[in-house]
């Protein structure tokens, strides 16, 4: 079972190689129409068409786990060869980087776009795993917000009890001034994307001014409301890097529909001009 | 991350605080003394605060079968042997029962296309349950596990088409099961109503270690029974003819080390005790077998043990040091290089040394040396195994393991697993996890599976095809000993409901009617489980640790 | 909370359910979720947290044991529930959002196509449809129907619109609506081959590619594209393109018989002629500076005619010869009446010299000498009269003496309609009566023969009724004919014929007269006498061949003008970027090499001007690739053959034009 740890995997490969020799045999094909005098991009976009129709395949297919229709990581790998060989055959396809035509600018966006996209989610779902790995805790996105809200109560309750106890309102001053904002809601999302540590760095910062106020009785109750802070950055991290994995797709597979339907009546324009 | 909560102190946990069966009286007890076999045991021989009457007391219960009744079923696990006071059973010798009406399903597949149809007929509202699919399927009584049994309906039919044998006042049934971890090797059932003393485990080993007759008797069918059986399979016997394997069967030792209900202490404190089976250093008298439980082999490590190894039912400990002082008989017996400690439960058999140097040892190679060669790894290298055997995964013949580095928390693993069973995911994707591992709450399909036992209605059963563990929703009856009973928490219950959303309901307490559910390893879907199909980062894997090298899973 | 112990326990966490549609809504504001959890149609399922049962006369909790068992409070005495909670607004999942962002999306680009594809007429020369600028050429003339001007489903209705998509486009049609050809538009080349009669049919598009941008050359082709329909196919002009055929590039004899091998070999060496030879050798000639795609030759009076214009003076075109007569056909007195010297003139001059004199002068211009007039006169005299009751016949007794010897020429013969000139019985009356027709009445019989023919003014233009009646007087009277001034050419008589000397080159009389020899009709004779290299009249024949088509159908051609006649409609050549390369001089015979045994002259003395041999050798194909080759000069297919027959418009630039004149 070792391989199984690997990062490059036998279908990735396998597929990889497929996709070189079906560019390369479509590649021949349509040298062989241009030099009948046919129109070689007749047969490159047919080929470029039904290749976005197997990769929008596998939204539906990912739906049909229970069937036995091959492992959703082998539809993967299809579907990122897939992809990149379609990038190739846009580019044999239109001969051109951008083209003219509103339809055929519209297209080549809408591509671009979802080509794009699909190549930066592929790397966040290769990166941020790993950065998931290291956080200590481990959370479902789903229970995030229940998490927090149970956070809160406990901070408040602290900050309810510090104030019973001592008699001073520091601390509980401080929590609605600064704390309150910080715990109200996952915090700091580009930094804990990119893999920085800006909450951290408030909470020992502006998150905990309040410190050098505060007499013993009082710093026991501040450090747990610290430490509960802590547990929060976890969550925060994990909410961020899980709330991007998740809203990457909501603009890959909205403009991958668009790119098709585009592509459809390009298909309808240039047989009803053009053919 | 298994660490203690802190607290130091917690009241002694008291012996029959929860009596087997609420409703015994002293009367009762005095009756049970008048039977032969029981008046038969001498009750001075039983300590002080274990006393003969107060085991009839408490871990013992009266239970009435009408006709019909069910009393074990083949292939159950259970905890508690049968003694008969009054009407007869019939052991069913062959061919054995089906499935159906023993209260199981027969597990039979789906097709590619009726598979296919669940993408649009899943249901949208949470654990959908059509109610008169529970008509007809033979339950009888409430929920409370005492009350319900599963009984055949057509007692005439089955008298007819199979072989049985009688069974009457006197017959002492099932200790095999409670004591030795074995499943019912039989079903049994009332022909007419019965009256039948329900002894639990605890009771039973009470009465074997102080009563040398009921020892006798008991180790005795044991060695008749089970144990011969055992011998023949082992490698080590299966060549030898009636009369040696006699002999052997007769001059082995075979002890029980941990507690039947582990799983109960290990829920609550996790890790729990560990009885040391045997010690590193000391000199081996013979060839500890593990029979059934897991034991965990370990060398002494700084102040510590380290784990190198697990030894699971079949595998033996001490084999190499014993056949190297029989190779070499002038140099010094070496001692044991590993510690033996039972995890949660382990039956162990002993074979002594002069049995193995005449039966044994002449014919077999020189045993590989493998212990010594785990022993050069780096403490770092086994983290993860020390972990598993802590956390009892060894347990498992099909864990759920996340990596958690590929994993994107996507979920299509929960929603494949949903769409496989009515729009209802069947585990949850959280769990202990160590380093980038994580064993997710999704039923592991023991070895030795704890969740079994004491399945009044035999709801969870194994099923004899694969030998995974599954739970029949016809006849579950929502008592929750399964759920409470998984050491993993990996069963969980769930309140039913009509398709329009509102519960169901017993009508005669208001009460939802719960239902246990677990993971059944797409049992009824083609292509087996869907969880692993639907991850697009191969991050989710069924993982069996008995045949896993756990170094290489890093 | 995340950090307990027991949070895995089946009682602490129910299943989620990612295949739910909606959250709870409390979720979305960041606080706990209730454990109900919403319905499928989106509304909050947690507004009560049980179900209370009616037992014994009382209420009790139902909540069920995920949401947390039984509650401490129990319900109200009315039987609700105690925990009621406002009920929460769910929302979607993340992946319900998504779907209807999809949804969105399709719904957005259908919008958009349905708004902007299918708005206003289709007259607009620029449509959102378009892929494309099409060249400006083009896009002048879109600008009445727009993008319909080629696509004719443009303005078509739905259903044809939506049918095109699979019926084949008609934009060949649409092409030829402004081009066309002079062949077919759908066949290879415009050519109707006879090898392929099976040919696939060309469409424009197959090359020609339009909307690739205004500045776009949509008339570029690859060489590899060529070998579409060649059967011998071959990878460039330097690697395997077909031999050159014999005698390249002459297709056919030279329009202007010019034998260079003998004229600078043999004529140019002349002594004579060494202070009019040409100095420099091809360019004296040939003008370079205006090379294209024949290198013109320079006209007549700058090349030829330092040698050649004497000649054609020298060649008479003979109209007519007094024939031989046996015995005199002409009446004396209707002669003498008509010539204006009648018996009674001489009556009247009798043996007065003087006024004889006058007479015979005023009768032969004044040409004669004394003593001939008076041989003249008394033979007048004879024939005349016979004033004095004498007989014809001579005073010494002679029998009648035919002044001529002759025959007709073939060109009397013509406008008599005789067959044989020399059969005196056929010949004389019909000669008697010409002569008597032209004393009468001058040149309108001549006319009168060839009228109806081409250029029938052409043939007797500049004919004088004086000298022709001079002429013909003299002949009636059995007498030679004092020749007129010859020198300056043009029509003329000599004593016994009636003659046309060529002014110059390019005499339009005789040109006309080999004209009608060429046009046919009259029968060889015509043609043999016009036709002679040696004897034509005005030697026009000695260098202008004359032509007969493949099926000899039409009348034969003279070829007038220097290289008017190959046809090669695929094939382009300029010498000019040659010529600038090697310089002007001498350096044609690069390429043109003299070929010293080829038989020139031998093809001129038939009209088949395909069998033929040049007097330079093939060009090879190594002198062309010694510089077209590869990584050299351009050698691409269209840089030599032109693929289409005759392109041309059938627009004119305005509907006033008029065709042109042929």
């Amino acid at each position: 079972m070792p391989a199984q740890r690997q990062r490059i995997s036998v279908p990735m490969v396998s597929f990889g190689a497929t996709a070189a020799v079906v560019f390369a045999l479509v590649a021949w094909s349509a040298r062989r129409s241009w030099l009948e005098l046919s129109e070689p991009a007749i047969v490159t976009g047919y080929a470029l068409f039904a290749l976005m129709l197997l990769l929008g395949f596998f939204n539906i297919r990912k739906r049909l786990s229970m069937v036995p229709i091959g492992r959703a990581s082998v539809w993967l790998a299809f579907h990122v060869a897939a992809g990149l060989l379609a990038i190739a055959m846009f580019w044999l396809h239109t001969g051109s980087v951008w083209p003219s035509g509103l339809y055929e600018q519209m297209l080549t966006l809408l591509f671009y776009l979802v080509s794009v996209t699909g190549i930066i989610g592929y790397i966040l779902t290769r990166t941020l795993p790993r950065r998931l790995a290291q956080i200590e805790i481990e959370i479902i996105y789903e229970r995030i917000p229940g998490e927090l809200a149970e956070i809160r109560e406990k901070i408040e309750a602290l900050a309810l009890e510090c104030t019973q106890e001592t008699g001073s309102d520091t601390v509980a001053q401080h929590h609605i001034g600064t704390l309150a904002w910080f715990f109200a809601r996952p915090r700091f999302w580009i930094s804990h994307v990119a893999g920085g540590d800006a909450a951290g760095h408030w909470l020992r910062g502006p998150g905990s001014a309040a410190r050098r106020y505060l007499n013993d009785a009082e710093k026991t109750y501040f450090d747990q409301i610290i430490e509960l802070g802590v547990l929060k950055c976890q969550i925060d991290r994990h909410f961020a890097c899980q709330e991007l994995l998740k809203k990457w797709l909501l603009v890959h597979v909205p403009l991958s529909m668009a790119v098709i339907l585009v592509a459809v009546w390009h298909l309808i324009l240039v047989n009803v001009y053009a053919l | 991350m298994a660490e203690a909560d802190g607290r130091t102190t917690m009241d002694r946990p008291q012996r029959w605080a929860t009596p087997f069966g609420a409703d015994m009286t002293p009367e009762d007890v005095e009756t049970l003394l008048q039977r032969p076999d029981i008046a038969a045991i001498e009750a001075d021989k039983f300590p002080r605060n274990t006393p003969l009457h107060g085991i009839l007391g408490n871990d013992t219960r009266i239970m009435q079968y009408r006709a019909g009744d069910i009393v074990v079923r083949e292939g159950d696990y259970g905890n508690s042997a049968f003694l008969v006071m009054k009407g007869s059973l019939r052991v069913v010798l062959a061919p054995n029962l089906p499935q159906e009406l023993l209260g199981r399903h027969a597990s039979r597949r789906k097709g590619f296309f009726e598979s296919l149809t669940q993408l649009w007929s899943n249901s949208r509202v949470p654990e959908v349950r059509d109610i008169a699919s529970y008509e007809g399927q033979g339950l009888r009584g409430g929920s409370d596990s005492a009350d319900a049994h599963v009984f055949l309906q057509d007692v005439p039919a089955v008298l007819d088409k199979h072989r049985t044998a009688k069974l009457e006042d006197g017959a002492l049934f099932g200790e095999l099961a409670a004591l030795g971890r074995v499943p019912r090797t039989a079903t049994i059932f009332a022909e007419e109503d019965a009256t039948l003393l329900e002894i639990r485990w605890q009771g039973l080993r009470e009465l074997r270690k102080y009563d040398e007759g009921w020892r006798r008797m008991i180790d005795q069918r044991y060695r008749e029974n089970a144990l011969k059986a055992h011998l023949q399979e082992s490698e080590m016997f299966s060549r030898l003819d009636e009369d040696s394997l006699q002999t052997v069967v007769d001059k082995v030792l075979f002890e029980t080390y941990g507690a039947f209900d582990w799983n109960v202490a290990f829920q609550r404190q996790g890790g729990g005790k560990e009885p040391m089976i045997a010690r590193q250093g000391e000199y081996p008298d013979g060839v500890l077998m593990v029979r059934a439980g897991f034991a965990r082999v370990s060398m002494r490590h700084g102040t510590g043990e380290r784990t190198l190894s697990y030894l699971g039912a079949g595998e033996q400990f001490g084999l190499g040091e014993l056949y190297a002082a029989w190779k070499n008989p002038k140099s010094e017996t070496p001692p044991l290089y590993t510690s033996l400690s039972a995890l949660g439960y382990v039956d162990v058999i002993r074979v002594p040394a002069t049995v193995m140097e005449e039966y044994v040892f002449p014919f077999m190679k020189e045993p590989a040396g493998t212990i010594m060669d785990l022993a050069s790894k780096t403490v770092a290298d086994d983290a993860l195994m020390e972990w598993a055997v802590d956390e009892r995964f060894v347990n498992a013949t099909r864990s759920m393991v996340i990596d958690l580095e590929r994993c994107v928390r996507c979920d299509d693993c929960v929603r494949a697993c949903a769409a496989s069973h009515g729009g209802n995911p069947r585990f949850r994707r959280h769990g202990k996890a160590f380093g980038d591992l994580m064993v997710a709450n999704a039923c592991m399909h023991c070895a030795d599976p704890v969740c079994m036992i004491g399945c009044p209605t035999g709801a969870i059963h194994r099923t004899v095809e694969s030998g995974i563990v599954v739970i029949n929703d016809l006849t579950c009856i929502g008592c929750a000993t399964c759920a409470n009973s998984c050491p993993y928490n990996n069963i969980a219950m769930v309140s039913i409901n009509a398709a329009d959303g509102r519960p169901i309901t017993d009508p005669s307490s208001g009460k939802p009617i719960q239902k246990a559910t677990k993971c059944d390893f797409c049992d009824d879907q083609p292509g087996g489980p869907a969880c692993v199909r639907a991850c697009p980062h191969d991050a989710l894997r069924r993982v069996n640790f008995r045949e896993l090298n756990l170094v290489e899973i890093q | 909370m995340i950090t307990d112990q027991d949070r895995f326990r089946q009682d602490k966490s129910p299943y989620e359910r990612p295949n739910f549609r909606y959250r709870c809504g409390r979720v979305s504001l960041w606080g706990k979720p209730c454990g109900q959890g919403p319905n499928d149609a989106g509304g909050c399922g947690g507004t009560s947290e049980c179900t209370p049962h009616f037992d014994e006369g009382r209420w009790a909790c139902r909540r069920s044991p995920q949401s947390g068992g039984t509650c401490e409070d129990g319900p109200l005495p009315d039987g609700q529930c105690c925990n009621q909670h406002p009920p929460c607004k769910p929302t979607l999942t993340l992946r319900s959002y998504r779907a209807r962002l999809t949804i969105l999306a399709a719904v957005l680009v259908v919008a958009l196509i349905g708004a902007f594809a299918f708005n206003g007429d289709g007259a607009r020369a620029v449509s959102s449809l378009s892929p494309g600028q099409i060249t400006s050429g083009h896009a002048q003339f879109a600008g009445e129907k727009g993008c319909a001007t080629c696509h004719a489903p443009h303005d078509g209705d739905a259903a044809a619109w939506i049918s095109a998509a699979w019926s084949p486009n008609s934009l060949t049609q649409s092409c030829q609506s402004c081009h066309n050809f002079e062949g077919p538009a759908t066949a290879a080349h415009n050519e109707t081959f006879e090898k392929s009669a099976n040919q696939q049919q060309t469409q424009c598009v197959m090359c020609h590619a339009e909307h690739k941008g205004a500045a776009a050359n949509i008339t570029e082709i690859a060489d590899q594209q060529c070998n579409a329909c060649h059967e011998a196919k071959f990878a460039s002009f330097s690697n395997g393109h077909p031999a050159f055929s014999k005698n390249y590039p002459s297709r056919r004899r030279t329009a202007i018989a010019f034998n260079h091998v003998t004229h600078f070999d043999k004529y140019f060496e002349y002594k004579q002629f060494a202070d009019r030879k040409p100095k420099e050798r091809c360019i004296s000639c040939h003008e370079a500076g205006n090379a294209s795609r024949n290198v013109p030759v320079r006209p007549f009076e700058e090349s030829c005619a330092g040698c050649h214009e004497k000649q054609i003076s020298k060649r008479d075109l003979v109209v007519f010869t007094l024939p031989e007569f046996e015995e005199d056909p002409f009446d004396a007195v209707a002669v003498g009446e008509v010539c204006g010297l009648t018996a009674d003139m001489l009556e009247a001059a009798g043996e007065d010299a003087d006024k004889l004199q006058d007479m015979l002068e005023a009768w032969s211009g004044g040409k004669s000498a004394p003593e001939d007039a008076a041989e003249r006169l008394q033979a007048l005299r004879l024939n005349l009269g016979r004033v004095e009751g004498e007989s014809k016949k001579a005073d010494d007794g002679e029998e009648y003496l035919s002044v001529s010897e002759e025959t007709l020429p073939p060109i009397a013969v013509m406008l008599l309609g005789l067959e044989d000139g020399e059969d005196i019985d056929a010949y004389g009356e019909p000669v008697r009566d010409l002569v008597m027709a032209m004393i009468e009445e001058g040149a309108a019989p001549l006319v009168a023969g060839v009228e109806g023919r081409p250029d029938a003014k052409m043939l007797f233009a500049g004919l004088s009724t004086d000298i022709l009646r001079r002429a013909v007087c003299a002949w009636a009277a059995n007498l030679e004919n004092e020749p007129s001034a010859s020198d300056a050419g043009g029509w003329f008589a000599d004593e016994l014929s009636l003659r046309y000397r060529p002014l110059r080159h390019g005499d339009p009389v005789v040109k006309a007269w080999v004209q009608l020899a060429a046009a046919g009709g009259p029968g060889e004779g015509l043609r043999d006498e016009l036709f002679s290299r040696a004897k034509g009249a005005g030697a026009c024949v000695k260098c202008h061949s004359v032509n007969a088509d493949k099926d000899k159908v039409a009348p034969l051609q003279i070829a007038w003008k220097f290289g008017a006649q190959s046809s090669q409609r695929h094939l382009r050549y300029s010498h000019a970027p040659h010529l600038s390369l090697l310089g002007l001089g001498n350096f044609c015979e690069t390429c043109h090499k003299i070929d010293q045994t080829a038989k020139y002259d031998a093809a001129f003395k038939h009209f088949d001007a395909l069998d033929f041999a040049s007097n330079f050798k093939s060009i090879e194909q190594q002198t062309c690739t010694a510089c077209h080759a590869e990584q050299q000069v351009r050698q691409n297919c269209t840089l030599c053959h032109q693929y289409h027959n005759g392109p041309g418009f059938k627009r004119r630039m305005t509907t006033a034009a008029k065709e042109p004149q042929k």
